[in-house]
């Protein structure tokens, strides 16, 4: 056998050589990945678990009663605080002229009975145990 | 020849020598072998276990009642740690203290604490130093970047809605197994399987390859839907938590059930207690007394004679029975009424509450009559509910009554019962006399959601009483009951009830006599009377007897406004759409 044809069998066993270690390498960095990605998943699965939890506080009776109650307070507030002009509503009060803008500032604004009635309305506890029921968006 | 020699001996000592290693080798082999096999395969293998989480519990409306989370906690593997600090050339001789100190200021915890426990452990491989940790901790744990420490993740049982229903769910324990109520009793179809994934590695722990069949995907566990409703249930806690805190009372249980099936829509005991720190708190509060403890129940007893004897022919609805204003002696043991009564029927005497007129009515029925009435409404048995610990009560054979057992019995003395066999018995007298198996749990899901059981037609256990009879109850004696007994002040707003009153005395701890001025003040409610749906029982335990401690004052408010709430909320029709007429009704009088 001549010297060229011994050196392409080395070659050739050589590349073969090679071969196999890329594939056993990237065999190794694939089960790594398996591996990352079963954590990753551990960590997803975590993050829903979490998130169900506080769906559920969220959903709690006790915990939509005392929201309810926080904003029929809110409501009352309001029209104290009212928030600054935004784009949206100057538009809207261009669009509706002046009594947009006393709606929420002038003359419209509720008076103290309005809001008193307004918030025992809400606190009614029959109103409250009606969004605790099923068709009124808690479930 | 030297040479010669020298090699013989040579060689006869490397033979030898071999001969020793191939001894040692079949040695091991034989001895050994299993166990170093498995422990040079051990320390190739890289393990993933992928945990499974335990199965949540729901009302009947789907809300979440207790849930698995996954929480941080830190660790320590001493060994590790030291070798790292060992390895690190920059590290200076006082290391480990910088270290420690570094850790306890990102852990918020005290140096010397953390200090003595990795050195009390040295050799051990796992300390865990701080649970359920916060996110910033986590990353600040994991900054340190060192191998002996770390961050492992495990199951924390949770329950959104705190104390509610804590009674019936019960808990879980550090192991993760349930250690009372739901959580005890369901424990193989919550539990899931953990999953595991398993690697060939290098001696850096880098994982070389990695077979699918090698391991097994988590099972997580099986859902439990309850029948119980967290609104009603928090109608009733809200009632039980303000009857108590007015009557500075010991201790208060009301249960809600529908009356057609026997769901239980409420069941909660006060003082409550919150699942989530239940260490906190003493094992006697953590029981449901609503099925454990059995209780004398009193004038509240009165219903189910009173439909037996109807039933039985011992007495008749238009029967005037002379109630001897008062005061009256059974076989030498004298029987008082609060409220003195003369000529009346049984209506009147149910009414009235009457002890003396039930003692005769009673004392006409002889003692297997009595026992077949008792027992036939479930009493002295066990209603078979899913939470464990249920007690029997207590109703004695008939060859072990005395004389005056029969009489005693018919206004609820000699016999105890747990607040569940009260109400179970009052829906069989309800709901057209049929006594059905109360229930706590809906059904069971599987993981994902598919159903395993469920549960939505009603166990008839027995018929207890004829229709008729249960009607003329229902429709006639125990409305009056709530009408007549207070002026009114029982009567729901929006509804009917109909219901029975109970002011029964506590015994002594000793079993001898009662104590004095403590009572058990009862009410036995249902509603609306036109087509019963809802029965409501409280019980308030102790109330302060210059408070009030009669039934019609203690616990009848709470069962109106429980009953009304509950009513209103499940949709049922109201009775009175603008509220209940005002005005005293045509007998006024105070009865217990």
């Amino acid at each position: 056998m001549k010297i060229g044809r011994w050196i392409g069998v080395m070659v050739l066993l050589a590349c073969v050589a090679l071969v196999a270690v890329q594939l056993r390498s990237e065999q190794s960095r694939c089960a790594a990945r398996i591996l990352q990605s079963e954590v990753r998943r551990m960590a997803l699965r975590s993050e829903l678990w979490e998130l169900q939890m506080a769906v559920a506080r969220l959903r709690g009776p006790a915990e939509v009663h005392e929201r309810l109650s926080r904003f029929a307070t809110a409501s009352s507030n309001d029209v104290i605080t009212a928030p600054s002009a935004s784009p949206r509503s100057t538009r809207r009060r261009r669009a509706h002229g002046r009594r947009g803008r006393a709606g929420r500032h002038g003359t419209d604004r509720p008076t103290a009975e309005v809001r008193v009635s307004r918030q025992s309305e809400i606190l009614r506890s029959s109103d409250a145990m009606k969004l605790c029921r099923p068709g009124y968006g808690i479930h | 020849m030297l040479r010669i020699r020298t090699a013989v001996i040579l060689l006869t000592g490397l033979v030898v020598s071999l001969m020793g290693l191939m001894g040692r080798l079949a040695y091991l082999l034989e001895t050994d072998g299993p166990r170093l096999r498995a422990y040079g395969e051990r320390q190739q293998e890289k393990r993933l276990v992928l945990p499974a989480r335990r199965g949540s519990i729901f009302d009947s409306r789907g809300r979440m009642v207790a849930g698995s989370r996954q929480v941080p906690d830190v660790y320590v593997d001493p060994v590790l740690l030291f070798n790292a600090l060992e390895e690190d050339s920059t590290a200076s001789s006082s290391a480990f203290d910088e270290f420690v100190s570094q850790l306890a200021v990102r852990l918020n915890m005290n140096e010397a604490d953390v200090a003595s426990r990795i050195n009390a452990r040295r050799d051990s491989r796992y300390i865990v130093l701080k649970r359920n940790i916060e996110d910033a901790e986590v990353q600040a744990v994991l900054a340190l970047n060192n191998r002996g420490v770390g961050v492992t993740y495990t199951q924390q049982r949770v329950y959104p809605l705190g104390p509610s229903m804590a009674h019936v769910i019960g808990m879980v324990g550090r192991d993760g197994r349930g250690l009372e109520g739901i959580e005890r009793r369901f424990e193989s179809h919550l539990r899931g399987v953990d999953g595991v994934r398993a690697s060939r590695c290098t001696v850096s722990r880098r994982s070389l390859d990695w077979n699918p069949q090698d391991g097994r995907d988590p099972v997580d566990g099986g859902h439990v839907v309850l029948t119980l409703d967290a609104e009603i249930q928090r109608i009733v806690e809200t009632q039980l938590r303000a009857v108590v805190d007015k009557f500075r009372a010991e201790s208060a249980v009301g249960l809600v059930m529908n009356v057609k099936t026997g769901d239980l829509l409420a069941m909660a005991c006060e003082p409550a207690f919150d699942p989530n720190d239940y260490a906190s708190v003493p094992a006697s509060v953590r029981r449901n007394r609503a099925i454990t403890d059995p209780v004398e129940p009193g004038s509240c007893f009165k219903p189910f004679v009173a439909s037996g004897a109807l039933a039985e022919g011992f007495v008749s609805l238009s029967e005037s029975i002379y109630c001897h204003n008062g005061l009256y002696s059974f076989r030498g043991r004298t029987v008082r009424d609060t409220h003195p009564l003369g000529r009346s029927n049984l209506k009147g005497i149910v009414v009235e509450s009457s002890n003396i007129g039930m003692g005769i009515i009673a004392s006409r029925m002889p003692p297997q009559a009595m026992e077949r009435i008792v027992r036939g409404f479930g009493f002295g048995e066990r209603t078979g509910i899913e939470c464990p610990g249920e007690s029997p009560g207590i109703v004695l054979p008939v060859g072990r009554w005395s004389g005056y057992s029969t009489v005693s019995l018919a206004f609820g003395q000699e016999l105890a019962v747990t607040p569940l066999q009260l109400i179970t018995a009052f829906c069989a007298i309800v709901n057209g006399g049929d006594l059905l198996k109360p229930r706590v749990v809906r059904g069971l899901l599987s993981a994902r959601g598919e159903v395993i059981e469920w549960h939505a037609e009603p166990v008839v256990v027995r018929r207890s009483i004829r229709a008729d009879v249960a009607r003329t109850m229902t429709q006639d004696i125990l409305p009056a009951v709530v009408e007549e007994v207070s002026q009114g002040s029982l009567r729901p707003k929006h509804y009917t009830m109909l219901g029975k009153t109970g002011t029964a005395q506590v015994p002594r701890a000793d079993r001898k006599g009662y104590e004095e001025g403590a009572y058990l003040s009862s009410f036995l409610g249902a509603g609306p009377v036109r087509d019963p749906e809802l029965a409501v029982i409280v019980m308030v335990r102790k109330p302060r007897r210059e408070i009030g401690y009669f039934g019609r004052t203690v616990a009848g408010p709470a069962v109106r406004d429980i009953l009304d709430q509950s009513l209103e909320y499940l949709g049922v029709p109201m009775d009175y759409p603008d509220g209940a007429p005002d005005g005293a009704p045509a007998k006024v009088a105070s009865r217990d």
